[in-house]
């Protein structure tokens, strides 16, 4: 039996590969803080089938300690400080974690077992002001928040380690990847909970801010097929993880409404509080290089992601209001 | 004007601190231990102001910046030798991607904010094919050292974009002079050839003899940075020669300087090579900096290479016993 370690295991990501991965009869173990803040909901469904392990990225003696206790042969680094606006207030803190953080889980995996394969977490938001449309996997990176330099970092810092030590380490650049199990701080499940909170009759608006930029949004049980498939190559390398269509905001907002039966002219409100500072503009992805070597194709369009995430919010709203208890 | 030098200790900070006490600025510094640590400084001490400083606090960073009315703040510090990270990634790393953010974060909050000059290096393009590199160079570190100053650029880019912040990244390509320390190939070079002329030593092992780098001079190089921040428009600038000599064109010419033929005295030890990692060509294309800040290299190769081993021959001819 296989056994693989995910940091992050209670995010969004790690708890989809988390299925991936038993779904394959692996050993599963997911690397958590002490005293941690963490919220265990996404892995509710999980939790005796997968083993938790003490360890913090910020701390080298327990990844150390976490490695030889679980003896994996994979390690998916998902674990990051991830939502950018938070970045720009703890910059620091931000690169202690997303950037140091990987070069501690890199030097922890050489000493401990080289041959263990490690995929490191990494974004579109390298990209930020882009340079070329599509990006693909020699775009250069101009990243525009201090969560976008951390995984830029996170990324050089794999290839030196693949290359310097020989190690399988391979960096996946993901595009946004979305799913019921989003944090409710991302402006798709922000949509999509608005959407059901006012078709449950919860909530009569929905503020948002700029509607018009251009995202490649995918769906997050997709991408992490990509992130499997990559460790299972003969040879490591880095792989862009796109759907290649970019649709603006307005259109995730326009089709949300519309799965509920609502008109979103009646209920959108533009406030500028939420315009984002040093928006990211024009992210599209170009896969093809995982479609011809990993095999690797998104099987959810856009139009299903939206509609899937909608239906969600609204049975879960839906259940917490017939059993009293508030969303 | 008051300007603030992190690792005013160090080859970069002397010259600049220098630079800047010659054009009347208050000048304050940080080093890492004591002032007297760093014989370089040992002419300006009593005329800088060396302040207390944890590089890794935002707020300690605006703090002092807003007690000094700082209007430039040059952010230097960093272990800038490339094997040094292998032994230590994680603590240099952290020590320097804290700091950077840090130095961007405090300048930033200080009332009035802070000119700010930050060094990034040529490391981040050791992977790179495209020879000479700009600018806009798609940057592919092949070491931690690369990596974290690649994030510094990036970090820059993001305030100055973010924030509208003056802040500049130099990528700064190799730069030398006599106090460059000895365990750099150049001064390790420049220095043999005169101990060997002295008879003091007789024979050099060195690396990859066929790495090409673009070499200038250290003075040469912080009258860019200066530069960059007097600009009306904070940007990223190449600071390079854009000439490239190998390894061996620099043995050649510091043994000449004194009279002797390289070959006789350089013997090859593959070992001492930094293997895979070790960039084969870096080579800067320096025309953003000529034209818009109007900067040239002043000392060019052999004139500096001749320039450290004087020095190498003066420093290792001194005799304390002798009147």
């Amino acid at each position: 039996m296989k056994r693989a370690l995910i940091t992050g295991i209670t995010g969004q990501d790690g708890s989809y590969l988390a299925e991936l991965l038993l779904e394959k009869d692996y050993e599963v173990f997911g690397m958590v803080r002490r005293a941690s803040t963490e919220t265990f909901e996404r892995i509710e469904h999980l939790v005796d089938r997968v083993s938790l392990a003490q360890g913090d990225l910020l701390d080298p003696a327990s990844l150390l300690a976490v490695l030889e206790e679980t003896q994996p042969q994979e390690v998916y680094n998902l674990a990051a400080q991830s939502f950018v606006p938070t970045s720009w207030n703890q910059p620091v803190l931000t690169a202690e974690y997303t950037a140091v953080g990987v070069t501690r889980l890199l030097e922890a995996v050489r000493r401990v077992d080289p041959q263990i394969r490690f995929y490191q977490a990494s974004s579109s938001e390298m990209f930020g002001k882009v340079r070329e449309v599509p990006q693909n996997e020699l775009t250069p990176f101009y990243p525009r928040s201090p969560y976008g330099v951390a995984k830029a970092y996170g990324h050089f810092i794999t290839v030196n380690y693949r290359e310097s030590y020989d190690l399988f380490a391979v960096s996946g650049i993901l595009f946004n990847h979305e799913s019921p199990r989003r944090g409710l701080e991302f402006v798709t499940r922000k949509i999509s909970d608005g959407v059901a909170r006012i078709k449950l009759g919860l909530e009569s608006e929905l503020r948002l801010g700029d509607l018009e930029p251009r995202r490649d949004w995918g769906y997050a049980g997709d991408y992490v097929r990509a992130m499997w498939s990559m460790l299972q190559q003969d040879e490591p390398s880095d792989y862009v993880v796109a759907t290649g269509e970019a649709h603006p905001i307005r259109e995730f907002v326009d089709l949300a409404f519309a799965r509920a039966g609502l008109d979103p002219g009646d209920h959108v409100r533009v406030d500028e509080r939420f315009l984002r500072p040093a928006e990211v503009d024009h992210l599209v992805g170009d896969a093809s290089k995982a479609r011809a070597e990993l095999g690797w194709e998104p099987e959810v369009t856009f139009r299903e992601l939206v509609e899937l995430m909608v239906d969600a919010d609204v049975e879960r709203l839906a259940r917490s209001a017939a059993t009293g208890i508030a969303g | 004007m008051r300007a603030l030098v992190t690792g005013i200790g160090g080859q970069d900070g002397s010259y600049l601190a220098e630079l800047l006490l010659e054009g009347g600025y208050d000048v304050a510094g940080t080093v890492l231990g004591a002032p007297e640590d760093y014989p370089a400084l040992e002419p300006l001490r009593d005329r800088i102001r060396f302040v207390e400083l944890d590089l890794t606090d935002a707020d300690a960073v605006a703090a002092v910046a807003a007690e000094l009315e700082l209007d430039e703040l040059y952010h230097l510090a960093a272990v800038s030798f490339v094997p040094a990270w292998w032994e230590d990634p994680v603590g240099l790393t952290r020590a320097t991607t804290a700091a950077t953010v840090s130095v961007l974060e405090g300048g930033r909050r200080a009332r009035p904010p802070a000119r700010q000059f930050h060094a990034s290096s040529s490391e981040i393009f050791a992977g790179v094919d495209e020879e000479p590199q700009r600018e806009t160079t798609r940057p592919v570190p092949l070491t931690p050292y690369g990596a974290a100053k690649a994030f510094s650029l990036h970090a820059v880019q993001s305030y100055r974009r973010q924030y509208g912040v003056h802040a500049s990244a130099g990528i700064l390509f190799n730069h030398e002079s006599p106090r460059r320390p000895p365990h750099f190939v150049t001064r390790k070079i420049t220095r043999a050839a005169a101990a060997i002329s002295l008879g003091l030593e007789d024979h050099l092992e060195l690396g990859n003899l066929d790495s090409r780098r673009d070499w200038g001079f250290a003075g040469d190089y912080v009258r860019a940075m200066q530069l960059m921040l007097r600009a009306d428009e904070a940007d990223d600038y190449v600071v390079a020669t854009g000439e490239a000599h190998t390894v061996r064109e620099l043995a050649e010419s510091a043994f000449g300087a004194v009279g002797l033929d390289w070959r006789d005295h350089v013997r090859h030890d593959e070992s001492l090579g930094r293997g895979p990692t070790d960039a084969p060509a870096l080579v800067g294309d320096p025309a953003r900096a000529r034209e818009r800040l109007g900067w040239r290299p002043q000392v060019g190769f052999d004139e500096l290479v001749s320039m450290m081993v004087q020095a190498d021959l003066t420093l290792l001819s001194y005799d304390p016993a002798r009147p």
